[in-house]
């Protein structure tokens, strides 16, 4: 990635309305974007590998929640990477829809009706959807170590802690300026 | 405010402008920040003062209009406007909804303090001659009261919020910046204080030399504010700037590991990776590259043989290389036969291990950090070299001499001393690695006979399908079945649609025959881009380099040793020879070796006939434009 996309993604990331954590943890990333969205995301461990089905991560969009798929025998800086992909995908709020074999990676109890968008990595970034989720989730880790540790306000927190976002933001140049 | 003279100001002087350029790139992404627009003032009027304090700078206003040390009005009056502005800034921080009506009684505060320091000024009548501060009037005194005294109220209203927020933020670059502002401050409150006190003294006539006191608390403490301001956002760039040496040394020995996963799927790379990261760029590009080398390895999952990997270990072992190392040398041996496995399996087949369970692939899934891919990745670099020397490498960690990585039989594609060059490689293909670097994929020739050559090439890989047929300088396409490869269609597809001279057809493919063969050969993975940066204005260039070494080296040693052994050439090798011969690459390949260029030229002058008609127009077009040379 050359340094106009790197500042492309870092200047995404500095609008995002989500605490990013640091140090970075993309787990704790998936809890930060669900609270903000008032929606679960729920992690499947799947054996993503088989034939016939998407390789390696996965959003699926339902009525009520989120799920991402990761594949279940990724090491965990690998599904932690595919992760951050999905959660881009969620963050961008792509459109894609994309064949899904629910019950190939044993999604038996999920309602086809029910899906509205399905959004996968499989490690071709020929689309471009692909692309930005994946520039997004590369960049996200060294953003989130160049960045204050201080979370994003949420409702309901104190006048300091809105206003220590706000120190944040000029200080550091990390996040946008809530007034 | 104070003359200094001297690097001190100069470097703090230094210090407020990168703080103010750094934080009016911060303004233009985010405009609407009234905070924001506020500490760019802040940095500004404290850059300016400095200035104006230098002795060479301190003079010019005078100089332009006429009025003694007018440079000494103005430093007071940047200093309460940079003030006023770090309250408004707070103000804001505080509570953006209030902080224009607060701001307003501060405003008048400020406009009193210029009105009386105007005055003081006005009426102190200084001379050109007297220094600025030999003087004790009554309206200098006053002019100096409203200074330090609106000084001192705005540092009140700032200490008390920035010690506040500094309490309130886990420990980072940003609590380290408001502490930073806050000892800036009361830096300035002692700055008021020494003056205070120095005024008073001179009142009941006692002269207290306070110059050099007052110089060196008014840099310290202007210099002290602007770097708290601006530690936060530079901070950990420096960081990374302190970090980027240890990371670009787990980035470049991630290379031989990266380029060997590039090989079976290039469709995971997001784009080419650049040679040398930039201290920016040099966090995301590593981890990309672990992320990559991951995703590759887990594609190669079914392809692991078990026992490979046992065999190393226990060699390794036997060789009493460390635990670690071992390991390492164990997963880099499973990976090399894993990639042979999928690079030899046809597409069709699904493929599967000779034996064991296909669950077991733990010695492909590296576990671990960072660092033990690059352990594996070291021992596949040295894995790498014991094919192509013979040898057995040193070890990098340890530097221990040959006795880190044992020889691993490992059935390979392309054996050094195999007489069969690669099933899956083209003569435009490997003209093209002979023609570059194995390792940096530099060209070793000029540019213009690459391309040439390589168009030659393709023309030549029609000649041998029995697609084309060339007589003297005429070309002739045959018909028939369409060749199976994209390219070599491409071009016959192309001579069938028209009738030319070979000359010029040749130099009709040299016109893209790089790039073409270049997508080739990166299709195949047997190339991967790397971006590196050329020239004083840091022009990005894409260089391709094979993937693995060994493939690009073979090359050129398999037909060297033949040369050099007078063998009998089957027709690829013959032709690649006349190939060599007619970009004048042949003398570097058999380094100058006379009975072996003799039975080099010899082959040439013995080729099959279209070949040759080919290669005479080849040369002949070569020696019209450029005289080939060696980089």
């Amino acid at each position: 990635m050359d340094g106009h996309q790197i500042r492309r993604w870092e200047g995404v990331l500095r609008r995002l309305p989500v605490t990013i954590p640091n140090p970075f943890d993309p787990w704790a990333f998936r809890d930060a974007v669900a609270r903000q969205r008032r929606r679960p995301i729920r992690i499947l461990r799947l054996d993503t590998a088989r034939d016939g089905v998407v390789g390696c991560g996965l959003w699926v969009r339902a009525r009520v929640a989120d799920y991402i798929v990761v594949d279940r025998d990724a090491p965990r800086e690998l599904a932690g990477h595919l992760l951050c992909h999905e959660l881009a995908h969620i963050l961008l709020d792509h459109k894609g829809l994309m064949p899904f074999a629910s019950a190939a990676l044993g999604f038996d109890r999920l309602d086809p009706e029910m899906i509205q968008r399905v959004l996968g990595r499989s490690g071709r970034f020929s689309d471009s959807e692909e692309r930005d989720a994946e520039g997004l989730a590369t960049v996200v880790r060294s953003f989130a170590a160049r960045r204050s540790p201080v979370p994003r306000p949420r409702d309901g927190d104190s006048a300091d802690m809105v206003a220590i976002d706000r120190v944040s933001s000029v200080f550091c140049g990390d996040r946008g300026w809530l007034s | 405010m104070a003359v200094v003279t001297g690097w001190p100001v100069l470097a703090a002087a230094v210090v407020m402008m990168v703080a103010c350029a750094q934080k009016l790139t911060q303004l233009r992404r985010d405009p609407d920040s009234p905070a924001l627009r506020g500490v760019c003032v802040v940095l500004a009027c404290l850059g300016a003062a400095t200035v104006l304090g230098w002795e060479p700078a301190y003079a010019l206003p005078t100089r332009i209009t006429g009025i003694p040390h007018l440079a000494r009005l103005l430093q007071h009056a940047l200093a309460l406007l940079a003030a006023a502005a770090l309250q408004s800034v707070f103000l804001f921080l505080a509570d953006p909804q209030t902080a224009g009506r607060r701001m307003l009684r501060r405003w008048l505060a400020l406009l009193a303090a210029l009105t009386v320091v105007t005055g003081g000024f006005a009426a102190s009548g200084f001379s050109t001659a007297s220094p600025a501060g030999d003087r004790v009037t009554p309206a200098s005194v006053a002019s100096v009261c409203a200074v330090l005294g609106y000084l001192t109220f705005a540092a009140i209203d700032v200490v008390g919020s920035a010690t506040g927020y500094s309490r309130l933020v886990p420990s980072s670059p940003l609590r380290h910046g408001l502490r930073l502002l806050t000892t800036g401050i009361l830096a300035g409150v002692a700055y008021g204080i020494h003056k205070g006190l120095s005024l008073v003294l001179a009142v009941i006539g006692y002269r207290w030399p306070e110059a050099a006191i007052s110089q060196a608390l008014a840099v310290a403490a202007m210099t002290l504010v602007a770097a708290g301001l601006a530690l936060p956002s530079v901070g950990p760039y420096l960081s990374d700037a302190v970090r980027w040496p240890a990371r670009y040394g787990l980035y470049r020995d991630l290379a031989p590991l990266w380029r060997a996963v590039y090989r079976i799927n290039q469709d995971a790379i997001l784009s080419p990776p650049p040679r040398r990261p930039s201290i920016r760029s040099m966090s995301s590009e590593l981890h990309r590259r672990i992320v990559e080398i991951r995703f590759g390895l887990r594609t190669l999952d079914r392809f692991v043989d078990p026992a490979v990997g046992g065999d190393a270990a226990r060699a390794a072992s036997s060789l009493g290389v460390p635990a670690d190392t071992a390991r390492a040398i164990a997963q880099a041996a499973s990976i090399a036969d894993a990639i042979h496995r999928k690079t030899t399996t046809p597409p069709t087949d699904p493929g599967s291990p000779p034996e064991g369970d296909i669950d077991d692939v733990a010695l492909v899934a590296v576990d671990g950090g960072p660092r033990s891919l690059v352990r594996v990745s070291r021992a596949y670099h040295g894995h790498l070299r014991l094919r192509r020397t013979g040898a057995v490498a040193p070890d990098r960690e340890s530097g221990t001499p040959g006795r880190s990585y044992p020889r691993l039989d490992l059935p390979r594609p392309h054996e050094l001393e195999t007489a069969m060059p690669r099933h899956d490689m083209t003569l435009a293909g490997e003209l093209y690695l002979m023609c570059h670097g194995d390792r940096s994929g530099r060209p070793r020739l000029h540019q213009r006979a690459i391309e040439i050559g390589l168009a030659a090439a393709l023309l030549a890989e029609l000649l041998y399908l029995n697609r084309l047929h060339i007589d003297g300088e005429r070309v002739a396409p045959i018909d028939g079945a369409p060749p199976p490869d994209p390219l070599a269609r491409r071009v016959w597809d192309d001579l069938r649609k028209e009738t030319h001279p070979a000359k010029k057809w040749i130099a009709y493919l040299a016109e893209t025959a790089v790039e073409d063969v270049i997508g080739r050969l990166h299709m195949q993975g047997i190339i991967a881009p790397s971006v590196i940066r050329r020239g004083l204005r840091s022009r990005q260039v894409t260089v391709w380099q094979p993937t693995d070494p060994v493939i690009a080296a073979g090359s050129w040693a398999r037909l060297s040793v033949l040369l050099r052994q007078h063998a009998r050439l089957m027709p690829f090798d013959a032709a690649l020879t006349g190939l060599l011969h007619a970009v004048e690459l042949d003398d570097a390949l058999l380094d100058g070796d006379r009975p072996a260029l003799e039975h080099a030229r010899f082959i040439v002058t013995h080729l099959w006939p279209p070949l040759a008609d080919l290669l005479t127009e080849t040369r002949s077009l070569l020696d019209s434009e450029i005289l080939a040379h060696r980089m």
